[in-house]
């Protein structure tokens, strides 16, 4: 669970016009966390993204079609993932329906049953993949850094020849944090989190690596994450292989219309 | 040249003793270090099928070894009364923290175990009750629920509610680390202690067994040892009534302990509950050397005109051959314990072989050093009542006594010998403590309880990836758990197959038809998935992360190994005949473990036992020169090993991993007391003396000296009464017998055949003649008339 940190930083790799010099971290940040990597200012979009999760030298691949839409007003954010891969699972779906506040609610649609059930009592923060460290949270809104942690910016680093700002997190005194420490490295141009560390008790646990930083129409962001569970001894690669903006149907959102659900 | 050793160490006694204690004070400070191990995967050979099988087991679905808390409801309560059950949700929550220091694998109680349940919309993966019970409504719906589920009730809780389970999945480095598995041992006691009364905990499992075996062992060894040293110290002034013959020998003994113990400390050798013994063998059994030489040397102090240096080299010249004799028959008997299955038990034979020849070599160097420093001693001792005792019985034996004797010696060996099919063999740990022991009383409620305590696997290989979501191998797992539930020595089981029926059966609205496996593979990972999504976890204790392999786990009674031997074996028929092609599966477990001690017991008992009886003969043989000689040293041995064999069967004693050494000691030790009695009574007759005459003088010296030694033994022995192991003590008198029988053997059945058969050996002596370019080995009589009568 940790690890959505990590992922979530990756995953909702930003984009954004460049700022005037002279950014604090809590500035730095804001422009972090204004979008969710779906693309919230796109309103409603469809992203296919490829997951593998490695784990005591055996990698498990997925493929997910993710169709979002975002809530207006006080309606839920919500999110679509259709199994493509693996085969015994594909055509299943798991919908999200995230509010801003408050617990999610999450329908399975299992097809070679033909049973939609809600999940019920699930933290929001719980693993999709099991190993993946990707939580429903991640994939509807992505992570509020500053929940549990206070930022303050350290310095500036050129990574992968990207001048980026170094941001270190501390716990917020009380609060449950997962690290006692989180490095993130922003880069300056468009604001992705491109690299990050986390430590505990002075430890390094996990790290994360974003690549593969291009233009897809929607914005400039990476489309490859590596992630690494030191802790864990797990490591998933997550690739963007491509995300449209495009009109989604309300029944895909709709619980009770996934069995007969036709996905484009 | 023992003779000039001694009188070396007679001349230089200050130099010989700084050098003695130089090597203790080395030894000592390495005794000081020594380790324990209780880990009985690690007691046997890392190559043998049954332990690899284990290891590879373990590394796939981590580790079996669980602590079981049972927690008893009070007399008329019951486990789901409010009260009992917010305790029993706070000591889960309690023992939780110890997943947290890394000591536990993972918690497991009614309280906390994840459970699928269902509406015909919602599914929800979770605790029956997320949070304890606040009233006695909660605690009403935590009972309904509880005993609805088909994986909880009657495993986790009883139906009755007259207690519950708490399974400590303990962590694999744990197992296997003393210090850790006190720290774990001590956190749930702590944790018990402060919510006992009037609920009662009795505590089980494998690291539960390992624990308490270990802090026996070290009370048994701080306990045990100062008490063998009283009982001996007695023994032995009773025996000589002078501070000289309780001194010697006891020092010797102690030096040995030092030395061998600090031996086994730099061999990098731990203690096991077999080793244990040693130190406590040694201070019976070495004692006998310092005995024999003390005897002899106040036997010729007491008229000794000379000088003392003199009388010293003369001790030990006449005592070096048979106490050498006796030293090497008793190590030679411990050392065919090298050809055991065992470690430990391999390690005991070699370190006690070790102690012996410690206890030889000091009682040749450490006695005559002493006292060469000491004016010589002229007490006479109690010598008068051994002389009209070894009279009457010489007198006794001279006439029918020797018939009497064999006659007798014959019908008791037919007896004992008709009782030993009947003997037992036991390898299960928990049978070596008390009855009365919390491991006995935990082991006993859980099983009557709960069906079992020893943890018994099958691992099924599906061969490829996500093998098992194929609903042909998990309908495979579930027809073999219903085979295995089926019979009467197993408790519960679990595995893959349960949670994808749990599962199936709530996602189908709690509909009694689907609890059954899906027919198809995407179905069945789909319930997974649901499974997964819904807050479960796949654990790795039942399958592999890639879905290749996964595991049945399986309590099984501790019943006899017969019954856990048709059971093993019926299982392997049903694998054998129902598994899908392209599969296979292993039995593992602690089960196996069990089941393969005990063939090997049995393989390294009758291994340890003709291979001491034919080394120790041998070796008498040779030092005789005699092949009569030998087998008539063994005549006592065979009545002793018989008798105590045949004992055991009578007293329901089982073979087990401490009594299995009781042959190897018998022979080693008991063989000593036929040299002794053969050495003199030949001496006496080569000297010319009748049969009777000589029998006299050997009931008065070394018969006397057997007598001590014997009844020192014996004593020494039956402190293993006291020890914390059942097995222990059982193993404690049964030698305590054997040292009676093997020695009224060797005073009683020696001379009697010697009084029937009169043997040649005895009045001839081993000549060793030039013949051409070779030698010749040839008997020449002793007696100076009978030689002269040859020559003409």
């Amino acid at each position: 669970m940790k690890r959505m940190v990590l992922v979530s930083a990756a995953v909702l790799g930003l984009w954004a016009w460049a700022l005037p010099q002279g950014l604090t971290a809590d500035e730095i940040l804001d422009r972090v966390e204004e979008k969710t990597f779906i693309g919230v200012e796109t309103g409603s979009m469809m992203a296919t993204i490829s997951l593998a999760v490695t784990a005591e030298g055996e990698t498990t691949g997925y493929t997910f079609k993710v169709f979002f839409q975002e809530g207006e007003g006080e309606e839920p954010d919500k999110a679509l993932v259709v199994y493509l891969e693996p085969e015994l699972v594909s055509g299943t779906m798991f919908l999200t329906w995230t509010p801003e506040e408050g617990d999610a609610r999450m329908w399975l649609y299992l097809p070679d049953l033909g049973i939609v059930k809600e999940l019920v009592g699930q933290s929001r923060e719980q693993e999709f993949v099991s190993g993946s460290g990707i939580s429903y949270e991640d994939l509807a809104q992505g992570f509020k850094y500053r929940e549990d942690y206070k930022a303050e910016l350290v310095g500036e680093e050129v990574v992968d020849g990207l001048p980026a700002y170094l941001i270190v997190l501390t716990p917020k005194e009380g609060a449950e944090a997962d690290y006692s420490q989180v490095k993130l490295w922003v880069e300056k141009e468009y604001f992705n989190v491109i690299k990050m560390e986390s430590y505990s008790d002075g430890e390094l646990v996990s790290t994360m690596r974003a690549s593969e930083l291009s233009d897809d129409g929607l914005g400039y962001i990476p489309h490859r994450f590596e992630f690494q569970d030191l802790d864990e001894g797990t490591s998933s690669v997550l690739d963007l292989l491509e995300r449209v903006r495009a009109e989604v149907p309300a029944d895909y959102f709709d619980p009770g219309k996934l069995p007969s659900l036709e996905v484009m | 040249m023992i003779r000039s050793i001694a009188l070396a160490v007679a001349r230089h006694p200050i130099r010989t003793l700084a050098l003695l204690l130089l090597v203790t004070a080395i030894f000592g400070a390495f005794a000081l270090r020594v380790e324990y191990l209780t880990d009985m995967g690690k007691m046997l050979p890392q190559d043998n099928p049954v332990v690899e099988r284990l290891q590879e087991a373990e590394e796939e679905f981590g580790s079996q070894s669980s602590v079981m808390v049972a927690m008893a409801a009070p007399e008329g309560g019951s486990v789901f009364d409010l009260s009992t059950l917010r305790k029993l949700y706070r000591i889960t929550e309690e023992l939780e923290a110890l997943e947290e220091e890394g000591l536990a694998e993972e918690v497991i109680s009614v309280a906390n175990m994840e459970v699928v349940q269902g509406t015909a919309t919602a599914l929800v993966v979770g605790p029956i009750l997320p949070h304890p019970p606040q009233t006695e409504e909660d605690a009403a719906a935590f009972r309904a629920r509880a005993l609805s589920e088909r994986q909880v009730a009657g495993t986790f809780v009883l139906e009755d509610g007259s207690a519950a389970l708490i399974m400590v999945r303990v962590a694999p480095e744990v197992s296997s680390d003393q210090a850790q598995l006190a720290r774990l041992m001590k956190g749930i006691e702590e944790v018990l202690d402060r919510y006992r009364g009037p609920e009662e905990f009795y505590l089980t499992g494998e690291p539960v067994i390992m624990h308490y075996m270990a802090s026996y062992m070290r009370r048994d060894l701080g306990f045990l040892l100062p008490i063998v040293i009283l009982v001996v110290l007695t023994v032995l002034f009773l025996s000589f009534r002078r501070l000289r013959g309780v001194a010697l020998p006891l020092l010797v003994v102690l030096v040995a302990v030092i030395w061998t113990m600090g031996l086994i400390s730099l061999s990098g050798v731990k203690l096991t509950m077999i080793s244990i013994f040693i130190p406590v063998l040694l201070v019976a059994v070495g004692s006998a050397y310092g005995i024999h030489v003390a005897n002899d040397y106040f036997e010729r102090a007491a008229s000794w005109k000379g000088k003392k240096e003199e009388l010293i080299a003369q001790v030990m010249g006449e005592m070096a051959g048979p106490v050498f004799a006796a030293a090497l028959t008793t190590a030679a008997g411990f050392l065919t314990l090298l050809s055991a299955f065992l470690p430990p038990i391999r390690e005991f034979g070699l370190f006690s072989a070790c102690g012996v020849l410690f206890a030889f070599f000091l009682s040749l160097t450490l006695i005559p050093a002493i006292l060469a420093l000491l004016p010589v001693s002229r007490e006479k001792g109690a010598k008068a009542s051994s002389v009209s005792l070894g009279g009457r019985l010489a007198g006794f034996m001279d006439r029918r006594g020797a018939t009497v004797v064999l006659v007798l010696s014959l019908v008791l060996f037919g007896l004992f010998l008709s009782q030993i099919p009947r003997l037992k063999v036991e390898s299960n740990m928990a049978k070596y403590f008390r009855a009365d022991s919390p491991i006995i009383q935990g082991l006993n409620f859980v099983e009557d309880r709960f069906g079992g305590s020893v943890q018994m696997s099958v691992v099924i290989d599906t061969g490829r990836r996500d093998g098992l979501k194929d609903p042909e191998a998990l309908k495979f797992m579930d027809a073999l758990q219903e085979y295995m539930e089926g019979q009467d020595v197993v408790g519960s089981s679990s595995s893959l197959a349960d949670l994808v029926k749990e599962t199936n059966y709530t996602l189908h609205g709690d509909d009694d038809s689907y609890y059954t496996i899906p027919d198809t593979s995407r179905a069945v990972a789909q319930v997974l998935l649901m499974y997964e999504l819904g807050g479960g976890e796949v654990l790795e204790s039942m399958a592999t992360r890639n879905f290749q392999k996964g595991r049945i786990t399986v309590t099984v009674r501790s019943v006899n190994v017969a019954r856990q031997e048709e059971f093993l074996a019926g299982v392997h028929t049903f694998i054998q005949e129902n598994i899908p092609q392209g599969m296979s599966a292993y039995t593992t477990g602690t089960l196996e473990l069990y089941l393969e001690l005990s063939y090997k017991l049995v393989h390294s008992q009758l291994v340890s036992l003709f291979s001491s009886l034919g080394a120790v003969g041998a070796i008498v043989a040779a030092l005789m020169g005699s092949l009569v000689a030998g087998l008539i040293s063994l005549a006592p041995l065979a009545l002793a090993v018989v008798g105590n064999f045949g004992t055991m069967a009578l007293a329901g004693a089982n073979l087990d991993m401490a009594t299995v050494m009781i042959a190897s000691i018998v022979v080693g030790v008991g063989v000593d007391y036929s040299v002794h009695v053969i050495t003199r009574y030949r001496r006496e007759r080569m000297r010319g003396l009748s049969h009777r005459q000589a029998l006299e003088a050997t009931y008065r010296t070394a018969g006397r000296a057997v007598v001590y030694n014997a009844v020192t033994l014996t004593a020494g022995f039956l402190v293993l009464l006291l020890s914390r192991f059942g097995a222990m003590s059982t193993l404690g008198w049964l030698v305590a017998l054997t040292m009676v029988t093997s020695s009224v053997g060797a005073l009683l059945v020696v001379p009697a055949i010697f009084g029937l058969t009169n043997p040649g050996f005895l009045t001839r002596r081993a000549v060793i003649r030039r013949a051409g370019r070779g030698l010749r080995l040839s008997w020449e009589p002793a007696d100076p008339q009978e030689k002269d009568e040859r020559r003409s």
